[in-house]
């Protein structure tokens, strides 16, 4: 099972024993949509992409010295003696030296304080990567059987990270089932995100890409497609393409999506989980020629099922129920007006 | 069997008195008896590791659910803890002097003390029953399971999930130790004790005193403290 | 002037009566008290474990040769990595060492005729079996998908699978730890014969001790933690939940509690074969007798201070993490001292190429590795990038594999005539050794690279960027499993054709290299006085 972000495995197969929050299907039809990976940079690790990169790597170097210095130290007097006394007759004898003080206390004290300065620049990196600037972008991230949300300040909910580059970003982030993990290599941070508790985590991306985030707490059946992008684009006017701020305003998207193509999105990420498209029913009614059909209600009153209808539907569930459906549609309040409006569109084509 | 191994077993000795033996693999017999008290202890060290693990869980539960469980440890009733708190050292009482009748080869007063503690034993699990049956009834129990109304604190079920699960487990220590006091009874009434060999008594004995020593924790940090 | 203990004091028995042919039958067997049998029993019990749970990694490695493989589902490769764990851990890693070598080879090491306890320790073989079955019963029933760490809320919540009954018997193995622990450290205060001083114990014993330790203190904790685990399971008490109240962070402090010094009761008693492995076969005092002892013993405490080392990005406490970090590197400093020492015994010795040694060489070289690369780990701010990478599965594979399994090995062919009787043919030993070991660091060396590459573990499929080092990772797992396959053949083939072996093969000096291979039932006739060290070999000073 190919892990790029251009799978079309329909969503309903993939879910498996999630509760009920509305699965993710990887987009199959956004154009030119780069697969989600990691760059690779140099022989042991990935591209450095933000400021704390260069803390972790600086730790990473100094272990890697060490761990060689030491192992040389080591290896080689161990194959040298192996060879320069390989037993010749069985009852040739032997050194009776079994103690030094002196070199034991070296070999005591050297690592010692080797030992405590990596342990001093581990903690530095640390400390830098867990107190966050005071004037951190916010958003927040919400980790779930299996994919990944992310709620930004204007209120737009969108499934990749945008990020402005060379800003600081602190991400507030939460579980709503198990334990899983926020881990970006290209950044070297991970953070666990857990269930009725708050974590938070902050970087500053320094460099204009898109990179890979991974889940990196097992979860469960589909721990390893739990992946989103990080998308970092420069600070700028929000109706300049290619900004932040534009993709932002876009709803999460390179450039603005039509109606259609909006709600067809906002739907496989959203509803496609009670609501099916070719007439079977799943939890709710199919959309199949659903727009403009009338229908009765639980309270006895019929309704046509209008743009009006559509969007008390999505913005007060309980309020309107179909006669014969159960009353268990959850409220969507990361859904803007365009989204509704999507969705209407959608809806309107299924016939 | 080399002649010098013969010597190190005790030959069967006439019915009714107390005999030892001595295992093939001690030379000596304070050998063997140091070794079981040493056994012993070590397993005692590791039922307070148990425990504690579980007094950790109280503790941190309590820094963060004060008001909870101050409200929902009144639900307790002090009187039959206290109650149980009395029957578990007067029969560690009991114990003590089990042991020493047993080193002096007293049988009868042996058989007598271990019953004694036996029924006191018996007597705490009643008034667990009780106490375990109005908690139920009110339910005011773990979890999912707690339905108890009239609280104004929200985290009461965390309080009861902790209080059912330490005393229960202590409660199954508690019947542990009413089968291991029945065992050594019995042992006792065919005359195996003696100052000679005595170590499982003392062995039991020490295992009882640490399930008291446990419930005398467990008493005022559940039922007293506020 | 030292006397030796002589043949004189352990005569073969007349009819060459040992402790394999002394009684017959099945029941023999399994109503035994005899350590020796129950070691046999132990070694048989652990090593059908490993064979299972080593096929489990062959097929997700199989699973892992590129990322659209799909000879299982997902649901399916969960269970695989899950009961690969969980068999490790605790059906062979954890029991392996104490239950079949050290069972066999401690009492005779001090004179004795038994451990302290001989019930007990049948005992502890019978819990064995029961914690085995069921775990293994999971395997006809629905199995097991949580990881062998049984992370809540999944474990607790969420899984489908036979999540109590495998923690039961992981609650009723504990047990069976425990009380081999408490033997032996009985058996080592108790029985030991005269003239075995605290310093003259060989330095397997002072491991075996430390051990001991760690087992009686920690394994409580894990019976405690996963009771609570099963209680919130089966009952939803609301302990580690947090919708009602409870606290899933908690959990992990109480599993890594145990499991943290878990992880030196699996590497201490390689560490102690390790010892006699190099003495013996370099015919030299160990350098540094004291500092290893002590050493062992400080392993073994400081080991329960660090478990948060494990839970840097959990979410616990800044100060937390600090504080484990800064002890992390503390417990590192024993293991260093310890390679030192044995790098130093080689020095002026007297090396015999030999597969005991050759698996005492691979130790040092695949056990410094794997010590040397939890050094970036326990630096927390490089181990947020490294955890639950595959950087981790290949620095805990160095050190429980490529150490605690590896010295395993070449104490099985260091003890096995005494065992057995029988020479196994050494140049096998020595071909199935240099296939474990290169077969061995193409399977995990490559593994440092796809963590620090940013692949995460636990993963059933992949981004197609890892796919050449994951088939390499592959490939060499062919190479271990058939090494492995081999060193099994060379030990079966001596039982069936494998020369009558010698009392003392390598000319060791400890005790038990004074008695007949195989011993008598009862290891000596009359308890020996012994009146020099376990490595006294004739020495250049020697007159």
């Amino acid at each position: 099972m190919s892990q790029q972000g251009s799978s079309s495995a329909p969503p309903a197969a993939a879910q498996t024993a999630a509760p009920q929050a509305p699965g993710m299907a990887a987009s199959a039809q956004a154009p030119a949509e780069k697969p989600i990976e990691i760059q690779e940079e140099g022989f042991w690790l990935p591209r450095a992409s933000s400021t704390f990169a260069a803390d972790s790597d600086a730790a990473w170097s100094l272990s890697l010295w060490v761990s060689v210095v030491f192992f040389v130290v080591v290896i080689f007097p161990m194959g040298y003696f192996a060879v320069k006394y390989k037993r010749k007759s069985e009852d040739e004898k032997t050194s009776p030296i079994d103690h030094h003080l002196g070199l034991e206390v070296f070999w005591t004290a050297i690592p010692t304080v080797l030992l405590m300065y990596m342990f001093w620049v581990g903690f530095k990196a640390y400390a830098n990567s867990q107190v966050s600037p005071n004037d951190a972008y916010e958003i927040k991230v919400t980790g779930q059987m299996y994919n990944w949300t992310f709620e930004y300040p204007d209120g737009t909910a969108t499934t990749d990270l945008g990020v402005p580059k060379d800003k600081n970003v602190k991400l507030i982030m939460s579980s709503k089932d198990v334990i899983h993990s926020f881990f970006v290599p290209e950044f070297r941070l991970k953070q666990d995100v857990v269930p009725s508790l708050y974590t938070t985590m902050w970087f500053n991306a320094t460099k204009e890409i898109e990179s890979a985030v991974e889940c990196a707490e097992y979860c469960g059946d589909g721990h390893s497609r739990m992946l989103a992008k990080v998308i970092v684009k420069p600070s700028g006017p929000q109706d300049k393409p290619g900004t932040f701020e534009n993709w932002l305003f876009n709803g999460g998207f390179e450039y603005p999506l039509p109606p259609l193509a909006l709600g067809k999105k906002r739907f496989e990420s959203m509803c496609v989980s009670c609501h099916s498209l070719d007439g079977t029913r799943v939890v709710g009614p199919s959309f199949k020629g659903l727009f403009g059909r009338k229908e009765k209600l639980a309270d006895g009153s019929t309704i046509t099922v209008d743009e009006n209808y559509i969007r008390n539907s999505i913005l007060n569930p309980q309020s309107q129920i179909v006669e014969g459906y159960p009353p268990s549609m959850p409220v969507f309040p990361t859904l803007q007006a365009r989204d509704i409006d999507g969705i209407i569109t959608f809806m309107k084509e299924q016939k | 069997m080399s002649a010098a191994s013969t010597a190190e077993h005790a030959t069967g000795e006439q019915k009714g008195s107390p005999e030892f033996h001595v295992a093939h693999h001690f030379d000596r017999a304070d050998t063997q008896f140091d070794a079981a008290k040493m056994g012993i202890w070590l397993f005692l060290v590791t039922e307070i590791l148990f425990f504690g693990g579980l007094f950790c869980a109280l503790f941190i539960y309590r820094g963060w659910y004060f008001d909870s469980f101050v409200e929902a440890h009144h639900h307790l009733d002090k009187k039959m803890g206290a109650l149980n708190t009395l029957f578990l050292i007067t029969s560690s009482l009991t114990m003590a002097l089990a042991v020493r009748a047993s080193q002096q080869a007293k049988k009868d007063q042996t058989v007598r003390l271990l019953a004694v503690t036996f029924l006191l034993a018996g007597a705490f699990l009643v008034v667990k029953y009780f106490e375990y049956s109005h908690k139920i009834h009110d339910g005011l129990l773990p979890g999912k399971f707690f339905t108890a109304s009239g609280f104004t604190t929200e985290f009461a079920s965390v309080f009861f999930a902790i209080y059912f699960v330490m005393t229960g487990i202590h409660g199954l220590h508690v019947v542990i130790g009413m089968g291991l006091i029945l065992w050594i009874m019995l042992r006792a009434m065919k005359n195996e004790f003696s100052g000679r060999y005595y170590a499982p008594v003392e062995g039991v004995g020490l295992y009882w005193h640490l399930v008291d020593l446990i419930w005398i924790y467990l008493f005022p940090l559940l039922y007293l403290v506020g | 002037m030292s006397r030796a203990i002589t043949a004189d004091e352990v005569p073969v028995a007349p009819g060459g009566k040992n402790y394999l042919n002394a009684e017959k039958g099945i029941w023999s067997w399994l109503t035994t008290i005899d350590h020796k049998r129950i070691g046999l029993m132990y070694l048989g019990s652990t090593g059908t474990a490993f064979l299972i749970a080593g096929c489990f990694a062959l097929l997700l490695r199989i699973e892992l040769l590129n990322p659209k493989q799909d000879i299982m589902t997902a649901p399916q490769y969960n269970q695989a990595f899950t009961l690969h764990g969980a068999m490790m851990v605790f059906l062979f890693i954890i029991p392996g060492i104490p239950g079949g070598l050290f069972n066999f080879i401690l009492p005779i090491m001090i004179g004795a005729k038994d451990v302290a306890f001989p019930k007990l320790n049948l005992l502890s073989l019978y819990l064995y079996w029961i914690g085995a079955l069921f775990t293994a019963s999971s395997l006809v029933s629905t199995g097991l998908d949580t990881g062998w760490t049984f992370y809540v809320p999944y474990s607790a919540n969420v899984s489908q699978t036979a999540v109590i009954q495998v923690t039961f018997g992981a609650f009723i193995l504990g047990f069976s730890s425990i009380l081999t622990g408490l033997n032996f450290m009985v058996t080592i205060h108790k029985l030991r014969a005269p003239g075995v001083t605290w310093y003259r114990l060989p330095l397997v014993l002072w491991a075996a001790y430390a051990t001991s330790i760690v087992q009686i203190l920690a394994t409580p904790v894990l019976a405690i933690t996963l009771l609570l685990l099963i209680l919130e399971r089966a009952f939803g008490i609301g302990i580690f939940d947090p919708k009602l109240g409870g606290d899933p962070v908690l959990y992990q402090h109480f599993f890594w509690f145990y499991s943290h010094p878990a992880v030196y009761i699996m590497i201490l008693p390689g560490m102690g074969i390790i010892s006699e492995l190099i003495a013996v076969h370099s015919h030299r005092r160990i350098f540094g007798y004291k500092a290893i002892a002590f050493s062992s013993v400080a392993i073994a405490l400081v080991g329960f201070l660090v478990w948060g080392h494990h839970m840097f990005t959990s979410g616990q406490s800044e100060l937390a993490s600090t504080v484990f970090s800064f002890i992390t590197f503390f417990v590192a400093i024993p293991s260093g001292v310890k390679v030192f020492n044995w790098t130093s015994t080689m020095w002026k010795g007297s090396i015999a190429w030999n597969s005991p040694m050759l698996y005492a060489m691979s130790f040092l070289f695949l056990f410094t590795i794997g010590g040397l690369t939890g050094l970036p780990l326990a630096m927390i701010g490089l181990d947020l990038h490294l955890h639950d990478t595959y950087f981790v599965v290949a620095h805990f594979h160095y050190v429980m594999m490529g150490g605690a399994v590896i010295a395993f090995i070449g104490g099985l062919h260091h003890w096995w005539p005494k065992m057995t009787g029988k020479m196994y043919d050494d140049t096998k030993g020595k071909i199935a050794c240099g296939l474990i070991f290169v077969g061995f660091n193409m399977t995990f060396f490559t593994q440092f690279f796809l963590g620090s590459r940013g692949m995460p573990r636990r993963y059933y499929t992949y981004l197609d960027q890892f796919q050449p080092l994951h088939a390499f990772s592959t490939y060499g797992s062919w190479v271990l499993g058939a090494g492995l396959f081999f060193v099994l053949y060379t030990f079966l083939e001596s039982l069936w054709k494998g020369e009558k072996a010698p009392r003392n093969p390598w000319g060791g000096r400890s005790l038990e290299w004074m008695t007949p291979s195989p011993p008598p039932t009862e290891n000596f006739h009359r308890t020996p006085t012994v009146t020099h060290g376990p490595y006294d070999f004739p020495s250049t000073v020697d007159k």
